[in-house]
């Protein structure tokens, strides 16, 4: 049975960006299937996409292709498919809206992704938990909210990002932080990731920006190790919409 | 021509080059370049981008739903558990 890969949405505006001769990562045929102002870019594929390196990698260059010629582009994740055309906008009529706001946000714009690792005790105290601290006095139901509040504003809080924030600052367009949880507290491990929405083309200011900003911030650093890839599509920046 | 006698325009842009190298030898020993490992990409591809559910088959045939499950699952786990250690 065939099925409709997608790779990723784009807006109908910019369909004349695209020329026939885009493939998928089966080198399947891309086709654009307008919705609205949005525009979904699919192939059609007849066997199923295998998971391993080679079928991860092809669906990274698709999408990256896509990118490079599509203004506005939010990649779709790895496996995305639909039995036809009418189920992929089924499918899409409920985040319609919320797909558009992300286009305008990454519109001309592309992803660096920064790795912070580390050992968890060295992490800086941020003010921002430090205000949502549960107050003894609050009933039941106020800690219960003030402890969800806290772990909310905990997972998007990276402190150790501070310092390197001013050198940053003038390429960020939008940010989203993950704080990594479960880490062994006497080993090195992922602490946090960072993505940043920057201009497309900036790429290369901006890591010598990051790098400015490391050089005078070591010290204020202790034992962080910081890794950085892009420019990306803007994988992280697509509405969370997960069942 | 060179050293005091240079003009000041040409020798701002050789400063600023040297500043940028002095600036990514120290950064070295901190930043490093992670470019398009299979990490980073295994990363984005399935654990970032749209997601849709309803008529969706995310995953077609062989790894159908298996993967978007797990990350689903440890996405939740991360929400649920932000102070748990395994």
């Amino acid at each position: 049975m065939s099925a409709l890969a997608l790779y990723g949405v784009g807006r109908s505006v910019d369909a004349p960006a695209l020329s026939g001769q885009l493939r998928g990562a089966q080198d399947e045929a891309l086709r654009p299937l307008a919705f609205g102002p949005l525009l979904l870019i699919a192939g059609e594929v007849e066997s199923p996409p295998a998971l391993d390196e080679a079928a991860l990698r092809a669906h990274d260059a698709a999408v990256r292709a896509l990118h490079a010629v599509l203004p506005a582009f939010l990649p779709a994740r790895f496996g995305s498919a639909a039995e036809s055309e009418q189920a992929l906008s089924r499918a899409f009529e409920p985040l319609a809206g919320l797909l558009d706001e992300a286009l305008l946000l990454v519109r001309g714009r592309e992803q660096m992704t920064l790795r912070l690792f580390g050992q968890p005790q060295d992490a800086p105290a941020s003010d921002a938990l430090a205000q949502t601290a549960p107050d003894g006095a609050a009933g039941p139901g106020a800690r219960y909210l003030t402890r969800l509040a806290h772990a909310q504003a905990r997972s998007r809080e990276v402190p150790e990002l501070a310092v390197l924030r001013p050198f940053l600052r003038e390429f960020v367009r939008a940010e989203h932080a993950e704080r990594a949880t479960g880490a062994a507290p006497a080993a090195e491990s992922l602490l946090a990731s960072v993505f940043h929405l920057i201009d497309r083309g900036s790429a290369g200011a901006y890591a010598q920006a990051l790098e400015a900003g490391i050089a005078a911030g070591r010290a204020s650093l202790g034992g962080l190790r910081v890794s950085l890839s892009g420019p990306w599509p803007a994988w992280s920046f697509a509405p969370e919409a997960l069942p | 021509m060179s050293g005091e006698g240079q003009p000041r325009r040409d020798r701002e842009p050789r400063a600023a080059a040297e500043r940028r190298e002095r600036d990514r030898a120290r950064a070295e020993e901190i930043l490093e370049r992670a470019d398009a490992s299979l990490l980073e990409i295994v990363d984005h591809v399935l654990n970032k981008g749209v997601v849709v559910s309803g008529e969706l088959l995310l995953g077609v045939a062989g790894v159908d739903l298996v993967y978007l499950r797990v990350t689903a699952v440890l996405c939740a786990a991360d929400r649920l558990l932000p102070g748990e250690r395994p």
